[in-house]
């Protein structure tokens, strides 16, 4: 890690070259959800400039926005000062643009040359490919950018997430662009991948191109960037020289001054110990994890960290019976399970919220009366007990602060209300054991500082947590211990307490101290 | 391929492997082998010539439909479409052999007004595929039965010569199936349209972010469905002789069932031409068969519906067991 007072030592370019890129009054709305307020932005020639901001700032809107994935409302683009309007990525391309998007944008049933090349295929007179040169451009390719482990031939789909990710790399850098943009590029490389990445970026840096560079890590923006602008709840809150700033400016500035003090509850003083609400013992999936060993007792929070696609997810997935090839010992309250699918899992008390609420726990088109009568629905007879339902689900909807009326349909809702709907839905099960993925992706503080203390309220009831979080921040401040996962293996058990970030992030890169 | 199967350890694992990849060539290898052996007057060069005229015009057409759901749709208006080709072909030669080039050139072009008008209205309203084709459909069908009410118009000898007559030792209609095949395949394999196809049948959208044009592409998968549909249309037409207002019926939901136990994925993205070519051998030959052997034809449909699931459920069963490795 390299400190902030070391960066401000090297020479650096005081003022930036020209305007490459700028961005003027931009709006964006999503089903009434304000995602960009008006945001002013401009990347300069040469420049690597950072983007940084919470989960559901509106960093990804603001980049899918300037690639042409979508329209903005409002405002205008341009390019060496004059005027552009990109309908679709083609034509963002055709102007010198290159993005590697946050999730992962490749075809899964192609291969890994054909990924990297597609769009660019080399042929033979313009119209039949020519696959030897393919795979020899690709080899040729991925060598001059170090990455010598990834056979062009293989299937996507058969690749690690860590692997996908140098593939949307090699995709994005072969372009060789002017303005390359790179949305989260790093979430699941390892330290090493990343720094050979932070090396290729140097160099097209020196080459006169740009680079927006778009992450939640401050201390990659000190290692990397030459300006950075912060974003937050849609609005630029600043754009500052790196040189002229801290973790701690920046930090504030994402966070909202406010807010820093009281974000995560007080953490109670040492977690009863007894009997475990959850005791796993040499759990194996084939091709996910393996030899998973952890026990979490009621009243505690335990974080699971870990790069993108180190297993944390599958981990939880096969926790809640949703795996069939897991294979393993899980005891919940000492009582020896054995979970064929997610309704065995329930039963034994346990409640699951995946990563993608939309996708996992959501009927998105239904409304939230209905949403939060999903599970246990109350019945007479063989008629659902409407009036009931809608009793429960005005307790829980006070409970979990929901502002939001239950006649409203769900994908009307902000991130943050419907995450609350995710979760609220499974207190009508009282449950022991929750599992939860990434519970504050893409929503705004004020939310997620709602959810956090709902969150440990429900420990003094007696609930254990799983949470699977990709934010330190979340994993230090909320959890009492935290364990991180490398690769499919459970590198280490750290007391949220006295652990630092490096210490997760060595042990997420797969170094034991 | 190269990364995923390990080192084959003997003959017998290498042909379990071929079969689980591909299990429809097994199918129609066997069937044939069936057929020479079992049933007399199946190998004969009069049932041969047959097959392969009965199987030119559900060949062709099943070519187009491969490329369609290879690109994540489907075309269910190929049948009505011949059907209406059939009936104007017919009308507008109405047996004079100078009409023979006005009336593919008429058709050429419904043909290509069809699978443009599907095409775009499946981009521009992002309507399903499946509703456009079905509303297709029944347009063209409509449109045929608004026509004529009863057979009408006739194909001039020289016309019946794409279904008759005989280059060489081979059918006509044969070689236009392999022509059709050839083209079909070296499209998707060796140009950069059939690697867009697959790229938008794996992700539009993330085609589409790789700078791919998705929306030339969705068009253009119908435009071409829709004149391999009018060729097999002509054929037909050759065929019957006459213009028959039902003569597609039929070819909609076989051409289906050729690619899908030719093992492309409804969802898109996986498969290819050449296991359509086993699937519409198979339908081919079971329906002559049973033919041959005089079962009845309600037979025959339990006999096609059980040949659908069971090849279908190998292909899940191999999806299964690669997952798990």
């Amino acid at each position: 890690m390299t400190s902030v007072v070391e960066i401000t030592q090297e020479p650096l370019t005081a003022a930036p070259g020209p305007p490459l890129v700028e961005l003027h009054g931009i709006r964006k709305v999503f089903d009434g959800t304000v995602a960009l307020g008006s945001v002013d932005f401009a990347c300069a020639e040469g420049e690597i400039h950072a983007i940084v901001g919470e989960n559901g700032a509106g960093k990804s809107t603001l980049i899918n926005i300037l690639t042409g994935v979508y329209g903005a409302d409002h405002g205008s683009i341009a390019m060496y000062g004059r005027p552009v309007h990109f309908r679709s990525p083609a034509e963002a391309d055709r102007a010198g643009i290159a993005a590697v998007y946050q999730e992962l944008s490749l075809i899964e049933d192609l291969d890994v040359a054909q990924n990297i090349f597609l769009h660019r295929e080399p042929r033979w007179a313009g119209v039949v490919l020519d696959p030897r040169q393919l795979y020899r451009a690709a080899a040729d390719f991925l060598r001059s950018i170090d990455i010598t482990t990834i056979d062009p031939h293989t299937i996507v789909r058969n690749l690690s997430i860590a692997d996908r990710q140098l593939v949307e790399l090699a995709h994005a850098l072969l372009r060789d662009a002017t303005l390359l943009i790179l949305d989260e590029p790093t979430s699941s490389l390892t330290a090493r991948d990343q720094e050979r990445l932070f090396g290729i970026l140097r160099a097209l840096r020196a080459k006169g191109r740009s680079i927006i560079y778009i992450s939640h890590r401050l201390e990659e923006v000190f290692e990397l960037a030459d300006r950075v602008t912060v974003l937050r709840d849609g609005n630029v809150v600043s754009t500052l020289p790196v040189a002229h700033t801290n973790q701690t400016e920046l930090m504030r500035a994402m966070v909202g001054r406010d807010l820093v003090g009281h974000l995560f509850p007080a953490r109670p003083a040492g977690a009863e110990h007894g009997t475990p609400a959850l005791e796993v013992r040499a759990l194996s999936s084939p091709g996910a994890f393996r030899d998973v060993s952890f026990s979490v007792w009621p009243g505690e929070i335990v974080g699971l960290g870990g790069l993108v696609g180190s297993g944390r997810t599958s981990l939880l997935t096969a926790l809640f019976g949703a795996d069939p090839a897991a294979v393993g010992e899980i005891r919940v309250a000492g009582q020896p399970m054995t979970f064929r699918s997610p309704r065995d899992a329930i039963r034994a008390g346990m409640a699951f919220v995946g990563e993608d609420r939309q996708r996992d726990s959501l009927g998105v088109g239904l409304d939230t009366l209905t949403n939060l009568s999903a599970v246990r629905l109350p019945v007479r007879g063989p008629f659902v007990d409407r009036p009931a339902a809608v009793s429960r689900a005005q307790s829980v909807a006070q409970r979990v602060a929901l502002r939001a009326h239950l006649s409203r349909i769900v994908r009307e809702l902000s991130g943050g209300n419907q995450q609350k709907v995710a979760i609220g839905k499974w207190l009508a099960t009282r449950p022991t054991i929750l599992l939860l993925d990434e519970p504050t992706r893409g929503i705004d503080v004020g939310a997620k500082a709602e959810i956090y203390h709902l969150l440990r309220d429900l420990t003094a009831e007696g609930s254990a947590l799983l949470i699977v979080s990709s934010e330190m921040p979340e994993l230090l401040g909320l959890c009492d211990r935290i364990l991180v996962m490398y690769e499919g293996l459970l590198m280490t058990d750290l007391d949220a307490a006295t652990t630092t970030e490096e210490a997760i992030a060595r042990a997420a890169s797969g170094i034991i101290d | 391929m190269t990364s995923l199967a390990a080192a084959p350890t003997s003959a017998w694992a290498r042909v379990y492997g071929r079969l689980e990849r591909s299990p429809i060539w097994f199918v129609a290898a066997g069937l044939l082998l069936a057929g020479t052996v079992g049933v007399s007057d199946f190998a004969s060069g009069e049932n041969i010539s047959n097959l392969l005229r009965q199987g030119a015009a559900l060949g062709i057409v099943s070519v187009g439909q491969t490329v369609v759901l290879l690109a994540g749709g489907i075309d269910l208006s190929v049948g009505s479409l011949m059907s209406l080709v059939v009936v104007v072909s017919s009308v507008i030669m109405n047996g004079r052999p100078e009409m023979i080039g006005p009336a593919v050139a008429v058709c050429l072009l419904i043909g290509l007004a069809v699978g443009a008008f599907n095409g775009a209205m499946i981009v521009t309203t992002r309507i399903y595929p499946l509703l456009q084709t079905f509303g297709m459909l029944s347009i063209l069908q409509g449109v045929v039965f608004v026509l004529t009410d009863r057979t009408v118009g006739a194909a001039p000898p020289e016309f019946q010569q794409l279904s008759y007559g005989s280059i060489g030792p081979l059918p006509t209609p044969a070689l236009l199936l392999a022509a059709v095949i050839m083209v079909g395949w070296l499209l998707m394999r060796v140009t950069p349209f059939g690697r867009y196809v697959y790229a938008v049948g794996g992700s539009a959208e993330n085609a589409r972010r790789a700078g791919v044009r998705t929306r030339s592409v969705t068009v253009a998968v119908y435009i071409l469905s829709a004149l391999l549909a009018t060729v097999a249309g002509l054929v037909v037409a050759a065929q019957l002789g006459t213009g028959y207002t039902l003569a597609g019926s039929g070819f909609m939901i076989d051409s289906i069932v050729a690619v899908v136990i030719g093992g492309t994925a409804l969802s898109g993205g996986r498969g290819g031409v050449g296991g359509t070519i086993a699937g519409v051998i198979v339908l081919v030959v079971i329906g002559n068969l049973l033919n041959l052997l005089a079962i009845p034809a309600f037979v025959q449909q339990i006999v096609n519906g059980l040949i659908v699931v069971g090849v279908v459920a190998l292909y899940g069963l191999a999806e299964l067991r690669r997952r798990a490795q």
